[in-house]
């Protein structure tokens, strides 16, 4: 069974502050980690090839940097990296990453399953999934929390609302993990170590994909950053009804 | 060019639709009114159409009130066995299809997360997903979507600038509540639904029992937190049990006996980034708000008025925190 993970590299919230009445962004060490929910992803699919055997294959796309998160995908377990990076793909958005990936996955031929995090943490857009599985023509499950394969399907415990439900699909699928659904894991040291001495991900660019500029049109541009309003000094009040219809009012509960 | 020669080339996106969804009450859901209204104000600038969408069983009360929030013509696509995401997305991609819109709008639910990436990535364009603040810019006809990154550190504004239709995803309360105008016009047409022969690759059954893997607490969505002078901790649980809210303290609930090391929420244990913090009885210190300083909405419950919370809390309420417990308790029933 081949499982392809797609992870994204991000910009560690960590290492930025967000002046809101200065409306600028602070970046302090500028270090890049793997969009957490992708490292759930991960975590699901290294679980599937401990319990029923695979090969873990993880995807990232970016510039040189990305190379960074497929070795500690390999220090925790993952079997092949993929490194997808080209002038062509700078700037990608849902659309293009999607199309990206699902030329990679027909590349590598008889992949099973498909596992993505929930969101991007840098676009906190959760499109990439169900995109990823329309431009192959695969079904979809969102916010799984466990997932399982039997012949020929796979199954999965998905979270709607705050109800649990079972859901299964034919494979090949791909699978959202939803973030929070395990904890995972940290690559051994040594591995991670290691990873820059004796392993290199695999690069894949545009012209080994085959895809031309002309396939890789980006649909959304950004246009600019806005912040949050700065926090008002609250207001005391007189009786315990008053802040529940307060809370009410502000959608907190 | 002869009027056949239009007839068969695709017709040119135009209009607002927006894709309501009905409540198990079978209303619109409010998000979708909000939306409806939103998308007229934008198509009274522009000057077309607004379009409204519902799917399910059971819709015919449900056309009239999207026309009063402002749809000009209300497409019901009314079987039995639309309620799988699957049938809705082949529904939806036809009809949109035939009739392709210049903006698709989504109420940001589970219906839109399963929906709008697969119907971009089909009509190859892009998505604005979960936005904040939509607006029409009418001197570039192009759709400009304020959405948080970084879990609401900032905030992106993107666009969609060449491609069509614009997709957008939208948060509640985006808009404002709609105006609601029962003597409004608006058409009703039956969408003919043709599922023969589908079945779709996802089933569904449940619901069931699971229990999730437990959320710690720095991720906790809501908090209720308690400090030295919160006197009854019980109504505290019991706070917590009915906000499904988290249990935390400050450093002084430790030395009461009350929560655990891990519980300790401050410079010197946790810090916590909920919607909701309530703080029964805490004095605020520097080291305890420095462990809130992310959280969006923080409510102070204190017998003393000059406490330092109290002042940089969102809400305050003066008084003895276990009266004010049971009051609050009592309300929320």
């Amino acid at each position: 069974m081949k499982i392809v993970v797609a992870i994204k590299q991000v910009l560690d919230p960590r290492g930025f502050t967000v002046n809101r009445k200065a409306e600028k962004i602070f970046v302090n060490r500028e270090e890049y980690i793997i969009n957490p929910p992708d490292r759930c992803a991960l975590e699901a699919a290294l679980r599937l090839k401990e319990a029923a055997g695979a090969e873990v294959i993880v995807l990232a796309g970016g510039p040189e940097r990305a190379g960074d998160a497929l070795r500690q995908a390999w220090a925790m377990g993952a079997d092949r990296g993929i490194h997808l990076t080209d002038k062509l793909f700078a700037g990608a958005d849902g659309l293009v990453a999607a199309k990206l990936l699902a030329t990679a996955i027909r590349k590598l031929a008889d992949v099973d399953l498909a596992l993505t995090g929930d969101r991007a943490l840098d676009t906190g857009a959760g499109e990439v999934g169900p995109r990823l599985a329309e431009a192959l023509g695969w079904p979809h499950i969102l916010a799984a929390h466990r997932v399982e394969v039997s012949d020929g399907m796979v199954k999965a415990i998905v979270a709607v609302g705050k109800q649990f439900f079972a859901v299964q699909a034919q494979r090949p699928a791909v699978v959202v993990i939803a973030s929070g659904a395990n904890q995972p894991r940290y690559g051994n040291a040594a591995r991670v170590i290691n990873s820059y001495r004796e392993w290199n991900p695999e690069v894949w660019n545009a012209a080994d994909l085959g895809l031309a500029e002309s396939d890789l049109k980006v649909a959304v541009e950004k246009r600019g950053q806005a912040f949050p309003p700065e926090r008002q000094p609250g207001t005391l009040l007189s009786s315990a009804g008053e802040l529940v219809g307060l809370l009410k009012r502000q959608r907190v509960i | 060019m002869s009027f056949m020669d239009n007839m068969n080339t695709t017709p040119e996106p135009r209009d607002i639709w927006v894709v309501a969804e009905v409540g198990t009450h079978g209303k619109p859901t409010p998000l979708s009114l909000e939306i409806v209204g939103g998308a007229r104000m934008m198509a009274d600038g522009l000057g077309c159409y607004v379009h409204a969408v519902v799917m399910g069983s059971g819709l015919e009360a449900v056309a009239q009130e999207l026309i009063a929030a402002g749809a000009d013509r209300v497409h019901v696509a009314d079987a039995p066995n639309l309620e799988h995401p699957d049938a809705r997305c082949k529904v939806l991609s036809e009809l949109l299809a035939a009739q392709p819109p210049e903006v698709l709008l989504f109420g940001a639910t589970r219906l839109a997360d399963e929906l709008a990436p697969r119907l971009a990535q089909r009509f190859d364009t892009g998505l604005l997903a979960h936005c904040i603040a939509l607006y029409m810019d009418e001197s570039e006809r192009v759709l400009i979507g304020t959405h948080p990154v970084f879990d609401g550190e900032y905030y992106e504004v993107i666009a969609c600038p060449s491609a069509r239709p614009e997709i957008a995803t939208v948060e509640p309360n985006t808009f404002g509540p709609p105006y609601l105008d029962s003597y409004r016009f608006g058409e009703t047409e039956p969408v003919a639904v043709d599922l023969t022969g589908f079945a779709s690759r996802v089933s569904m059954t449940g619901p069931m029992d699971y229990a999730p893997l437990g959320v710690p607490l720095r991720k906790a969505r809501r908090i209720v937190s308690a400090g030295r002078q919160a006197g009854d901790f019980e109504l505290v649980m019991q706070l917590a049990g009915v906000l499904e809210a988290h249990v935390a303290g400050a450093r002084e609930a430790l030395d009461e006996g009350w929560i655990t090391e891990e519980q300790v929420v401050g410079a010197m244990g946790e810090s916590v980034r909920p919607d909701l913090y309530v703080a029964v009885g805490i004095r605020g210190d520097t080291y305890h708000a420095f462990g809130i300083r992310d959280a969006k909405f923080v409510v102070a419950i204190h017998p003393e008025a000059g406490v330092p919370l109290l002042k940089s809390a969102d809400a305050g309420l003066v008084g003895d925190p276990p009266k004010i417990l049971t009051e609050l308790l009592e309300s929320l029933k």
